[in-house]
């Protein structure tokens, strides 16, 4: 029985990235998220005045490579302290990608934060991989007195009962602007699209909480473009893609300048 | 349900009420009781009107459905199903208005397929368009007892994204003359732009079904 489902899914998988075995085995969110929770993270000590970048679908791996030569070069001209990925780090979750994009991050000798994506996940040992590299996939952190980021993990294209615990938890804290990095939009667009969380009922719940917690902003991915709407006093943004890959718009990441009252936002394109 | 009873007795009107359970890992777990009127015309057109209370969470009412549908004799069986639904989640101060349609045919007798559009209006969110689809393959038919499986992401209180893909069975015992017991199950299968799949919503209820 075991070898028949692993042939359907060979089948049904076969000129995916996915490897089959991923679809059965890898943990799932559940897991992860717990995984994560039980993670230290040391506090870092940024100015009262900064500027992060936040982009999404690295992709790297895939053969039509990648515009990270030219956000690097924005790090600098930008002035840029730290910069977060939100998800789809890798094109197929392979430990060489994994260890290539960690040498790229590190190479940057800026703080970076990361959250992962689906195709983070495509191997059977992905999660390893990322783990091992990055640490947990769901965390925040306080880069000022007022500004609180949430990283989720939505690789699978949803939160799970502890996450959404967990996130309940970090939105009922005080800080004025809190900024929700993930890989998974709530809303991207009107037109047919399976690339948004799954569930009806999910995205109902977590609008509500964004609105009830004042949320300043959902930063997602899963899409390559730049995308935003606001939704009842929340920002919702597809940030833009490294990629070269796109499916609309320019290659490009959001810029966030942070003042000891404000946060204000603006979209950076990455032409080569 | 006050209209259900006093509508029981007319001819050509189909009743039903139904108790059910709706879950979804670290969303929602909730009851639901629904009912039901539906009528026909000449065997071509159909109305349908649903309305669902939920307890447990979200107490009070979870939403209300109204289907028209046409059938046409003849090749395939054609047939063109339109609506409206709300669906509420009071706990949460959000609701889902949708429109939508459905065309459907049966190439092969106990096989249905379909395929249609819908819009949703949430509150909060934005609104957008979705895919609807529907398979049903009535396994076992006898004049007592029958069973479909199917996948489909509408139901007649619920509209699920296409990503989801619910499974499940429906079933009708005939208990006596006029009056049937019905049973579905649904299961919903996350997702498929993602690429790993992890069943995620569990919908089943059982109901009574009166009509003369």
């Amino acid at each position: 029985m075991a070898d028949r489902l692993l042939l359907l899914l060979l089948l049904l998988t076969a000129g995916c990235e996915i490897d089959p075995r991923a679809v059965l085995l890898h943990p799932d969110v559940e897991t992860r998220v717990r995984q994560s929770l039980d993670c230290i993270l040391l506090p870092e000590t940024f100015p009262d005045t900064l500027r992060f970048a936040v982009f999404s679908d690295l992709h790297i791996g895939k053969p039509a490579g990648s515009h990270w030569q030219t956000f690097v070069r924005c790090l600098d001209s930008l002035d840029i302290n730290f910069f977060c990925a939100a998800g789809d780090l890798t094109d197929r979750g392979t430990v060489a990608e994994y260890d290539s994009v960690l040498a790229l991050f590190q190479h940057t000798h800026r703080h970076y934060y990361v959250t992962l994506g689906n195709h983070d996940l495509y191997r059977p040992n992905s999660w390893n991989y990322y783990q091992t590299r990055f640490g947990p996939s769901c965390y925040a952190i306080r880069p000022s007195l007022h500004l609180k980021l949430i990283f989720l993990d939505t690789g699978e294209g949803r939160l799970g009962a502890t996450q959404f615990r967990w996130l309940e938890t970090e939105l009922s804290s005080p800080e004025k602007y809190k900024i929700i990095i993930t890989h998974f939009p709530v809303y991207d667009d009107q037109t047919p699209s399976i690339f948004r969380l799954g569930s009806v009922a999910e995205r109902a719940k977590l609008l509500s909480l964004l609105r009830k917690y004042r949320v300043y902003a959902w930063c997602a991915g899963h899409r390559h473009g730049l995308r935003h709407q606001q939704i009842d006093g929340t920002n919702h943004f597809l940030t833009g893609a490294i990629s070269r890959t796109l499916d609309f718009g320019a290659p490009g990441f959001l810029l966030f300048e942070v003042q000891p009252d404000t946060v204000t936002w603006r979209f950076v394109p990455l032409t080569d | 349900m006050v209209v259900i009873l006093i509508c029981l007795p007319a001819p050509g009107l189909n009743a039903d009420l139904a108790l059910g359970y709706q879950g979804e890992t670290g969303v929602e777990a909730k009851g639901l009781v629904s009912a039901g009127l539906t009528t026909g015309l000449f065997n071509l057109l159909t109305l349908d009107c649903t309305a669902g209370f939920s307890f447990i969470e979200h107490p009070g009412p979870a939403g209300f459905a109204l289907t028209g549908g046409l059938k046409l004799p003849g090749f395939l069986s054609p047939s063109l199903d339109a609506g409206f639904q709300h669906q509420r989640w009071t706990g949460w101060n959000a609701s889902e208005n949708r429109l939508f349609g459905l065309m459907q045919v049966e190439p092969r007798s106990r096989l249905e397929l379909g395929l249609g559009i819908c819009r949703r209006l949430p509150e909060p969110g934005m609104n957008e368009w979705n895919i609807l689809y529907r398979f049903g393959w009535r396994m076992m038919e006898t004049p007592k007892f029958s069973l479909t499986v199917r996948l489909t992401n509408l139901d007649r209180l619920e509209l699920r994204n296409p990503q989801q893909f619910p499974v499940g069975l429906d079933g009708t015992w005939r208990l006596a003359p006029g009056w049937l017991l019905y049973g579905r199950t649904r299961l919903a299968f996350n997702s498929f732009s993602t690429g790993l799949i992890y069943p995620s919503a569990l919908r089943a209820e059982i109901g009574v079904k009166y009509g003369r």
